[in-house]
């Protein structure tokens, strides 16, 4: 059971008021529509004004719809488990003398597993996950289901058949070049 | 139990706030900026200099934004399809940060740059998804899905497939030939 401690109450006072809610979700949304808006200039370079109204507007209507806000709610957190899962597979490598060359994994592992990781969180987040409302095999015969799992694997099988060879081991973002 | 700032956004709600002021500010920013952008209108010289018209430019937007706040269908499809969007914007920026925790950070990260292949992949799923998004938010979604789900084996549907792998090999065949391949 969790302890009543005094931040843990004025955390529940925020939540309350509607934190969680409103002021978290406006934010981030505002902010990342914003840096998305700066840096493509969408309205060329005098956008100083434009750009915080769009974000702003985007922000008001995102968070008028509270389903969405309940699923970044939940999902974002399963996110930051997932990146602190990553530091410490990092953490342990390092202590295993990984050191800089933890990143000799082909790229494009990277960006798949990422991608499944978050589409996991997003489809876990989903309001009536676990039976109810997006179960998308719901009607399917045994037969077609198979058939979506073998299209499945033959999707990433081709994938990774099409990258493997230009990607091999790199030191990712490293100026010094590939190793 | 609803938060005083959830009361606060259902207030703004029944005011109007989000069927009229926030679709209206929407495109009357957004066809402002994309006028000023693009100077349909022409430049005016004041003291030498080159002033877009701001004023035309601002008239235009303002009759625009109007037109559509007074369209309730496209309003409508305007309060669900954003919120979508930036649903779609969060999720690639936790996908981007996720792979980010692999970047050494001494150069921009940048995935065109990187896997240029499965960016363009990406890229195509994210305009499918767009469509589909701003599809639902008109309704039509659910009719050409059923469309395509009752006419799987019917020959519309299989010569759209066809027509669609011709096309992807037309397009391979092509790039090839530009980057100088027998």
């Amino acid at each position: 059971m969790v302890q009543q401690t005094f931040l843990l109450d004025v955390f529940r006072s925020l939540e309350n008021l509607g934190l969680y809610n409103v002021i978290i979700p406006l934010i981030l949304v505002f902010v990342v529509v914003w840096g998305v808006l700066e840096r493509v200039s969408i309205f060329g370079g005098k956008s100083r004004v434009i750009n915080p109204i769009v974000s702003i507007v985007f922000a008001f209507l995102f968070v008028r719809s509270q389903l969405f806000v309940e699923v970044v709610n939940q999902f974002l957190p399963k996110v930051g488990v997932y990146l602190i899962i990553l530091m410490g597979f990092m953490i342990l490598l390092g202590i295993v003398g990984g050191g800089a060359n933890w990143t000799a994994v082909p790229f494009y592992i990277i960006v798949v597993l990422s991608i499944l990781a978050v589409f996991g969180s997003v489809y876990t987040s989903l309001p009536g996950y676990m039976g109810y409302g997006v179960n998308f095999l719901e009607g399917l015969s045994l037969a077609d289901k198979w058939a979506l799992i073998l299209l499945a694997i033959l999707l990433i099988v081709v994938i990774v058949a099409m990258f493997k060879g230009g990607a091999g081991p790199t030191e990712f973002g490293r100026s010094s070049g590939r190793t | 139990m609803v938060s005083p700032l959830e009361e606060a956004i259902r207030f703004l709600e029944r005011f109007g706030f989000f069927s009229v002021i926030l679709p209206f500010l929407l495109v009357f920013v957004v066809v402002y900026g994309l006028l000023e952008k693009t100077k349909i209108f022409g430049t005016q010289k004041i003291d030498d200099k080159e002033y877009s018209r701001k004023n035309i430019n601002a008239m235009v937007a303002f009759v625009i934004g109007l037109l559509v706040v007074a369209a309730r269908p496209i309003v409508t499809a305007l309060q669900t399809s954003l919120p979508n969007v930036v649903m779609l914007i969060i999720i690639l920026l936790a996908v981007l940060v996720a792979i980010g925790m692999f970047w050494s950070g001494e150069k921009e990260f940048s995935l065109f740059k990187e896997l240029p292949k499965l960016s363009y992949v990406l890229i195509v799923v994210i305009i499918l998804i767009l469509v589909g998004i701003f599809l639902q938010s008109f309704g039509a979604l659910s009719n050409v899905l059923e469309f395509f789900y009752r006419n799987w084996d019917r020959p519309m549907v299989t010569s759209i497939g066809l027509l669609i792998i011709v096309a992807i090999i037309i397009w391979l065949i092509v790039r090839e030939g530009k980057g100088g391949k027998e």
